[in-house]
């Protein structure tokens, strides 16, 4: 346990203070949101404030070693999560790289993707294991095949109880037909056992479940929208649970691009139900301002309106 | 990177501070300001053989389209001729600027000639070849401006490792 945490810390306290590295990458993010709901109440926050920082050494073969640092503060302040935090050993042209340390999961559409910085629902809360776990990873790219496989504890982003902890392994390939990467196909296979106080972080001491998954994923790029689905299994304990997601942005104009997301979520015990997003988002530089509705009438608040100003800042040296 | 050089063992990631005469000089050869983001430092990679040699330099660059970024990357030969160009990501209405037909008229453009570079297309041309044109001329005037003039300056070797790279000691 003790291993873990100082692993994370060293490579966190690495990337931070390294003197001189080939190359750095930093990258700023904010995201501020309001929230209107049917009931008439208007929230708003600083859904999240965070970063991530990459440092490159090379020898003379070429790029060699990476540290990663992924962090945020979210919900006003009120949580710090650490997302990555792990060192890279890359091997030639990325034809496989080796990675030790909290890791973000190879599943589904999030090797190219995230839906952090979204303002609908995230479509991986009932679908996949983890988000990001103490491990180690491999990933790489051969051809037109792409491949990851992470060896993990099982306990997400929470404390790290035992070493090695319960166990998790998590696998995605990933297919583009042709050059242009227009169309890009994946498959994701996860078992294992996970603490479930990834899902239910109020408490104290989470449980412990078995957990098999399974996802395909498809992105299409096509003149000026791309479309995005995924769709899997999940079995918790004795229970199935089936999901489809698609989402799509659409260029309408110059600075206004369509957003649709939705997704059908079914447990063996239980009716079909999902949700639905429809909005647009106005790149201006480096903010996004975003406005969207979403209707989910599983939840208490069936309707939602959301309005996001996103801000992103990248630099190098 | 294997698709402009499939001999490729490797590369080697290189970033070069832009400093505010440099920046004035590119701008200004160019006619056109950088993007916000491209300011600063000026990147490229080194494409390297089995031996660690430098085979070639890779530029990926990013330009305004009419719906959003258009990516590109083209890569050039040790005598820093562009060898090939292909967009990398994009959303724009007319699609013209990924036709080979395009893209190839830039092959064989060296840093030399990104001064007189203008779109292909000429009066045919559409913000997607202009938006390439754009961002290959400037990527070649960075590179001329930011490596090959600093290199005529320094007295190493061409295939000299960058001062960025760490070494093993030996004895």
């Amino acid at each position: 346990m003790k291993t873990v945490e100082w692993w994370l810390s060293a490579v966190s306290w690495w990337c931070l203070t390294s003197a001189a590295p080939g190359a750095l990458f930093l990258v700023w993010e904010e995201d501020l949101r309001g929230v209107a709901t049917d009931w008439g109440k208007l929230d708003g926050e600083i859904n999240s404030l965070g970063g991530s920082m990459r440092a490159v050494w090379a020898d003379r073969q070429g790029d060699r070693i990476i540290l990663f640092v992924r962090a945020e503060t979210a919900h006003n302040l009120s949580e710090f999560l650490v997302h990555e935090a792990y060192g890279q050993l890359k091997g030639p042209m990325g034809r496989w790289n080796l990675t030790l340390g909290r890791v973000r999961l190879p599943w589904g559409l999030l090797t190219d993707w995230s839906p952090d910085r979204l303002p609908h629902n995230s479509p991986y809360t009932g679908t996949r294991m983890l988000d990001s776990d103490n491990g180690l990873g491999w990933h790489g790219t051969v051809g037109s095949w792409d491949y990851g496989l992470a060896l993990t504890q099982g306990y997400g982003m929470q404390d790290v109880e035992e070493f090695p902890g319960p166990g998790l392994v998590t696998g995605r390939i990933g297919f583009t037909p042709d050059e242009s990467g227009d169309i890009t196909v994946g498959l994701s296979l996860s078992g294992g056992t996970v603490h479930s106080s990834e899902e239910r972080p109020h408490e104290s001491h989470g449980i412990e479940e078995k957990r098999i998954a399974a996802s395909l994923d498809g992105t299409l790029r096509l003149g000026r929208g791309v479309y995005r689905f995924e769709g899997g299994a999940r079995r918790t304990q004795e229970e199935w649970r089936a999901t489809a997601f698609v989402t799509a942005d659409y260029a309408l104009m110059p600075k206004t691009v369509l957003q649709f997301a939705g997704q059908l979520y079914q447990t063996d015990k239980s009716d079909a139900t999902g949700w639905v997003y429809a909005g647009l988002a106005v790149p201006l530089a480096s903010v996004t301002i975003r406005v969207g509705y979403q209707y989910e009438p599983a939840e208490t608040d069936q309707h939602k309106v959301v309005v996001q100003l996103y801000r992103y800042m990248a630099v190098s040296r | 990177m294997t698709r402009l050089f499939p001999d490729a063992r490797d590369y080697r990631t290189i970033t070069v501070p832009i400093a505010p005469e440099e920046l004035k000089r590119i701008e200004a050869r160019a006619g056109a300001p950088l993007l916000p983001g491209q300011r600063e430092q000026y990147q490229y990679f080194e494409i390297l053989d089995a031996r660690g040699q430098v085979i070639g330099y890779t530029q990926a660059m990013t330009q305004k389209g009419e719906f959003g970024a258009i990516e590109l990357v083209f890569g050039m030969d040790r005598e820093y001729r562009v060898v090939r160009v292909y967009i990398q990501r994009q959303r724009e209405r007319d699609q013209s600027f990924r036709e080979e037909s395009f893209l190839n008229r830039f092959i064989g453009l060296a840093p030399a000639d990104a001064d007189q570079l203008t779109d292909p297309r000429g009066d045919q041309g559409t913000v997607g070849t202009r938006a390439v044109t754009l961002g290959i001329q400037q990527a070649l005037l960075e590179f001329d401006e930011l490596v090959l003039k600093k290199r005529h300056k320094e007295p190493r070797g061409f295939d000299a490792a960058p001062t960025n790279v760490f070494r093993v000691a030996t004895p």
